[in-house]
């Protein structure tokens, strides 16, 4: 390597700063998928019967199905049978307390800026950290039991509450859903369970932080969170991974599931790799995210911040079921570089006096592509329903593209829908303005895409809004000039 | 402090500005009067540097720097406040945050210790008292859905905190009712140290009643055909502007 | 009905082009028919019919029909009362040009209005750039099967020329009529217009259908061993073509009184819908100026799939207003291609949906240059069982900066049963741009309701003039004086208005206060 790449190498692993690879064994199956894998990954994490078998059922109808290619995405083709489905640190059989988790680990998530020990606890976030595929340390859970809250790893809520998990996995995301989902219902090797007794206002945020380190390796988790009558829960979740040029997969699951009057917030900072300055690499981030209001007056919000990801494909929805109850969408997307996202969210009123607010903002940088793709149904059942609808566009640069595909079906005459869409670059006379101020151009134009994503970065809790508009100004580094 | 010589600029392939010459000592203040479409405002512009602006020939000297190489930014930090005619809002960012980002920012370039919050805070509401302005401004997003009045005003709030070395007013007394008037006079007079310099850029007589010249030009199509006094200000204001075109035109 | 819907129009595309028309022409109505085959009908798989229901179409056997269609004297006077008031006319009967009710008289020097059947027929080798257009409307058919439909079948159109720097002050006005008769009928009509530089005109497309009840017909029980059969693929035997004359459509035609000689009558036993596909191609030139209408009037009970075309070259002006207020299913597409600087595009859209019926509107926008601008307003009102689509793209491509682009679709609806889909897109891959689309769904305004009625107008009367006002809003914008006020008037009665006058006047002044 001549000393100039070597620089340039540096640089670029500046920009990434979460690019480095954790020097760790793992445990892994052999790459390629087949019943045979699915039985290995269940028989290792030790499952019951029942779920094996809902493994395997998703598994033949994810093979009658068909990779999706509506979205405005361009990537070519995967080969499911080179990933490997299951990763997991080698550790020691049992855990009992963080003092026994790898130190290897421990200094990655240190790295990453996730002390596990007390300095989370003087935060007050209670953290579930999953590793490739595995969760490997759960903190707080002895406080968080005091109230009935359960917050573990799913596999850990698959042997300690199997009748919870039983009852609620896939009735959001059934396995027929998609052809990711069906692929995540098959392989998913871990994630996080949470559930809210009737009554509790979760004390503190819970967090999981997803790293994918392994190469070649997919991560599949998959999340279900259950707030029970009159509840709360805000959950936060981050993501990143090591810098590496072949392209990995993410198929994640999230279900969430509102009872009479509960609320979950639901907040996420995505910083997976991106793939670097000639979109070579990064994550193929394919998720299913969706809640039910299945409760009266229940409320469900989703607050997501992307940054990361060379390909996103998500659309974290709402089912509005119970009658008054409250959806809501705030995203930030924002591409560069050869990044591309198609994102947005349905929502679908089925209750009377249900409402959803949607604010998306994307921006486009360098020759990224960024598309806003959402569903709002009013159904028939869904009198004196209510939407609002705001997606903003901006472009950085001539090279890039802002694009705005939203469907609305309304079937009944006692509903309100508007959707208002704006694309617009960013203004010369903002820049010139804040110039003029004495701001660098960069700082300038980081301080125009802070105040367009203001709506949404409200939403997010306090830390994770400090990290989003630290993360926003990492990535539209090199965007001017 | 400011030596202008010959400017020569351009707007979307038109000459606006066709050789002007200027000169701004320390502590002065120049009013700079003219016709609609004398180039008033393009003056003011390509000073702060608008790219918008294309400038042909001649050279402006800052304290002794080449101004036209400076990035608007680099000029702010050198100490060139330029108050906007039509102050652009900047939907959803905060008023205050964004005086404290600009003034950190030219303070650090100056080699000054940026000010924290609470510091910064006080400085703030010093020059918020000082200038009888309301609080509520503050907590507003930057000049959206502020009144003609209000962006002027809030113009002259960052000036005041700014602390420019060179302030140019352009036409930001349009529009304004005799309060504001004296609010944006106030502020300017209290920049006033006898180091600082002001240009009043103005179609009319009025602002320098409160501000009062030391020296007044006459722009006419894009040159200074006529300096003087302050009283040159009056005699304009008197006998308007047809004088100067008819004068200059025999 | 189980038939084969595809083999079917290869089954009539294959007979039309047995007729006589110049080689290449054949060619490419059978590359349009292994095109359809190819594609089949789209289904709500196809993300451009998403909600649209193709069945209903697709299940009928329509019969393409040899002959012209016979009007009895009073059925022809009852049409034309329906045309627009001191325009130029071109009647189209079930896909071919009816001569004797057109009326091309006072055609200014060097415009020309002619059959597209008659320049086919009589020349083996129109000009070139007819030809081109074709390959065009071929290359552009791309996976849309009722363009390929239309495309293997059409069977005649009108070709308008507007000279270079020529003002046609009166409108022109193309009435496509289809008719319910015992035999379902498919019209197929194909069109090109060109406006030359710096020219000017008003165009009317109307389509209205001709039903079989008394009112239109005094001929109901007549002739009912008319020889109407479109399946004998051996009919092209009985060339009755009174086109073949050649001169232009100018009344030469002894089909006028009733007393038709050969007729294709639709008004003899049974009232099977009809289908009409009608596609127009408008070639705007530099600086031309085109003002554009459709009213889409067909019978409650006929299918309507149309295409309004517009390739705009630099600083042209098109301005488009489709009115759709007949059909079972309709579907209105407009696609302009604003291929030129300084371009001004508008396109407006009304659709007043009651019954079982189905609208759908598809519009793309296509800003390839810079510097163009356009906007785009559609409103529906949408009761009983209505249903409606509003699909429309705004595409802006990498060259085109500074674009201005606005669209809006409204939609009201007024009974629980009615629906609306929306999917307003913008694409844009230019950074210099203000683009902007909004949708709004709902019911009228309360503020405005209760403004009414606390001034004494009674809810029924206070609603029919709150959505009577939603619509006129677009109505006024239209150019030609007997159009609008034909318009306006039919607004006023669908919605039982009488004394509108005094109570726009209140909203006027809740607006001042």
């Amino acid at each position: 390597m001549t000393s100039s790449t070597e620089t340039i190498h540096e640089l670029a692993n500046q920009k990434y700063k979460y690019g480095f690879v954790t020097d760790i064994e793992t445990d892994s199956v052999p790459a390629g998928l087949s019943e045979d894998i699915i039985r290995l990954i269940s028989a290792k994490k030790q499952e019951p019967e029942w779920l094996l078998e809902w493994r395997l059922k998703a598994y033949r109808h994810w093979r009658t199905m068909a990779e999706p290619r509506w979205p405005k995405v361009d990537y070519p083709t995967i080969d499911f049978d080179r990933i490997v489905y299951y990763s997991a640190p080698k550790q020691r059989p049992k855990l009992d307390s963080l003092d026994e988790v790898d130190p290897e680990l421990l200094k990655t998530f240190e790295k990453l800026g996730i002390p596990l020990e007390e300095q989370k606890r003087l935060t007050g976030v209670a953290v579930d950290v999953v590793f490739d595929s595995v969760s490997v340390a759960t903190s707080f859970k002895d406080k968080l039991g005091e109230l009935g809250v359960i917050f573990c790893s799913m596999s850990e809520a698959v042997r300690e509450h199997p009748d919870l998990v039983r009852k609620y996995l896939g009735t959001v995301v059934p396995y027929t859903d998609n052809f990711y989902a069906a692929l995540n219902s098959a392989v998913f090797s871990d994630g996080s369970f949470c559930y809210i007794p009737k009554g509790v206002r979760c004390p503190m945020e819970l967090s999981t932080y997803f790293r994918i380190n392994a190469a070649g390796t997919g991560q599949f988790e998959r999340t279900l969170l259950v707030a029970e009558d009159s509840s709360y829960v805000s959950y936060l979740e981050g993501c990143t991974a090591p810098q590496r040029d072949e392209n990995q997969l993410h198929a994640a699951v999230v279900e969430l599931i509102a009872l009479d009057n509960a609320q979950i917030k639901y907040s996420t900072v995505q910083n997976w790799y991106p793939g670097d300055e000639q979109g070579k690499g990064g994550i193929y981030n394919f998720v299913t995210k969706r809640g039910i209001c299945a409760g009266v007056n229940s409320k469900i919000s989703w607050t997501q911040v992307e940054t990361g990801s060379a390909i996103t494909w998500k659309y974290p929805s709402c089912i509005l079921k119970g009658d008054g109850s409250v959806g809501e969408f705030y995203s930030v997307a924002l591409t560069n570089h050869f990044q591309q996202a198609d994102t947005g969210t349905k929502m679908i009123h089925l209750g009377k006096n249900t409402s959803s607010t949607i604010v998306s903002k994307g921006i486009s940088a360098g020759k990224g592509q960024n598309t806003y793709r959402g569903l709002v149904r009013i159904a028939k059942s869904a009198t004196h329903a209510r939407n609002y609808t705001q997606c903003d566009s901006m472009l950085i640069g001539d090279r890039c593209g802002a694009h705005t595909f939203p469907y609305i079906e309304v079937n009944n005459n006692s509903s309100q829908v508007e959707h208002e869409a704006t694309t617009s670059k960013i203004g010369e006379e903002q820049l010139f303005y804040c110039r003029q101020r004495g701001l660098s151009e960069e700082d300038a134009v980081s301080l125009i895409v802070n105040g367009f994503c203001k709506e949404v970065f409200r939403e997010l809790p306090m830390e994770f809004a400090v990290e989003a508009q630290k993360l926003l100004g990492i990535s539209l580094e090199g965007t001017v000039g | 402090m400011l030596k202008v010589s010959n400017l020569q600029a351009r707007v979307d392939g038109k000459m606006i500005l066709n050789g002007l010459d200027l000169e701004v000592k320390a502590g002065e203040v120049h009013a700079i009067m003219g016709p609609n479409g004398s180039g008033k405002s393009t003056f003011a512009n390509v000073l702060a540097g608008h790219e918008a602006f294309e400038v042909t020939g001649g050279t402006v000297e800052f304290e002794g720097k080449n101004l036209l190489e400076m990035e608007p930014e680099e000029r702010a930090w050198a100490g060139i406040f330029l108050a906007f005619q039509y102050p652009v809002e900047i939907p959803g960012v905060g008023n205050t945050y964004f005086l404290r980002m600009a003034l950190n920012a030219i303070r650090k370039a100056r080699g000054q210790e940026e000010l924290d919050s609470v510091a910064f805070m006080k400085v703030l509401r010093e020059k918020v008292k000082l200038l009888k302005l309301r609080d509520d401004l503050l907590k507003r997003p930057l000049n959206e859905g502020f009144s003609g009045g209000e962006k002027k005003r809030n113009e002259i709030l960052q000036m005041a905190l700014l602390e420019p070395k060179l302030a140019i007013l352009d036409e930001t007394d349009s529009g304004l009712d005799i309060d504001a008037l004296k609010i944006v006079a106030d502020g300017v007079n209290a920049l006033r140290d006898g180091t600082r310099s002001v240009i009043v850029v103005t179609h009319y007589q009025r602002l320098l009643d409160y501000i009062v010249p030391d020296h007044t030009h006459v722009l006419y199509k894009g040159k200074i055909v006529k300096s003087g006094g302050k009283e040159l200000a009056l005699e304009l204001e008197e006998k308007g502007y047809g004088w100067i075109q008819e004068s200059h035109a025999a | 009905m189980s038939h084969d819907p595809i083999q079917h129009y290869q089954d009539l595309c294959q007979s039309r082009s047995q007729q006589k028309q110049p080689a290449w022409l054949r060619a490419i109505r059978l590359s349009a028919a292994a095109r359809l085959a190819e594609l089949g009908f789209p289904t709500r798989k196809h993300e451009e019919w998403k909600y649209t229901p193709v069945r209903p179409l697709t299940a009928v056997a329509f019969a393409q029909s040899p002959l012209p269609l016979s009007l009895s004297r009073v059925a022809a006077e009852d049409l034309l009362s329906r045309t627009t008031q001191g325009a130029l006319r071109v009647v189209i009967g079930d896909g071919q040009i009816l001569p004797a009710i057109s009326s091309l008289e006072a055609l200014p020097a060097g415009v020309s209005i002619r059959s597209l059947r008659e320049i086919l027929d009589t020349e083996n080798e129109p000009d070139d750039l007819l030809r081109q257009r074709f390959a065009l409307a071929l290359d552009r058919v791309g996976d849309n099967a009722f363009d390929a439909l239309n495309l293997a079948l059409f069977s005649d159109g009108v070709v308008i020329d507007i000279p270079k720097n020529t003002s046609v002050t009166q409108p022109i006005e193309i009435v496509y009529v289809g008719s319910c008769s015992s035999t379902p009928q498919i019209g197929a009509i194909r069109s090109f217009v060109s406006l030359a530089r710096g020219s000017q005109a008003s165009i009317i497309e109307r389509f209205v259908g001709l039903s079989p009840d008394g009112a239109h017909n005094p001929h109901t029980t007549g002739s009912a061993s008319t020889p109407h059969n479109p399946h004998t693929t051996g009919s092209a035997s009985t060339p009755h073509n009174p086109h073949t004359t050649g001169s232009a459509p100018t009344p030469h035609n002894p089909h006028t009184t009733g007393s038709a000689p050969t007729p294709h009558n639709p008004h003899t036993t049974g009232s099977a819908p009809y289908f009409t596909t009608a596609s127009t191609a408008f070639f705007v030139e530099e600086n031309a100026a085109l003002d554009h209408y459709k009213i889409q009037q067909d019978d409650p009970s006929a299918f309507h799939i149309a295409w309004t075309w517009l390739h705009q070259k630099s600083h042209s002006r098109v301005s488009t207003f489709a009115v759709s207020l007949g059909g079972k299913i309709a579907r209105n597409e407009t696609e302009a291609a604003l291929d030129g600087q300084g371009i001004e595009t508008t396109l407006n859209g009304l659709y007043l949906v009651e019954g079982d019926r189905f609208v759908d509107n598809r519009t793309f926008l296509d800003h390839a240059k810079p510097h163009c601008h356009s906007v785009e307003v559609y409103k529906g009102i949408l009761s009983e069982r209505g249903k409606g689509t509003f699909n429309g793209k705004i595409l802006v491509r990498q060259d085109a900066q500074k674009t201005d682009a606005k669209q809006s679709n409204q939609a009201l609806l007024l009974s629980d049963d009615a629906t609306i889909y929306s999917k307003p897109q913008l694409e844009i891959f230019a950074d210099d741009v203000k683009c902007t689309h909004g949708a709004t769904t709902g019911y009228l305004d309360e503020k405005s309701m209760f403004y009414a009625r606390s001034r004494g107008v009674p809810e029924d009367a206070a609603r029919g003039l709150l959505t009577y006002a939603f619509a006129n809003a677009l109505i006024e914008g239209v150019r030609l004086p007997a159009l609008q006020q034909e318009l306006s008037a039919l607004l006023a009665q669908r919605f039982q208005l009488s004394a509108m006058d005094d109570l726009m006047g209140l909203l006027d002044e809740q607006e001042l206060g």
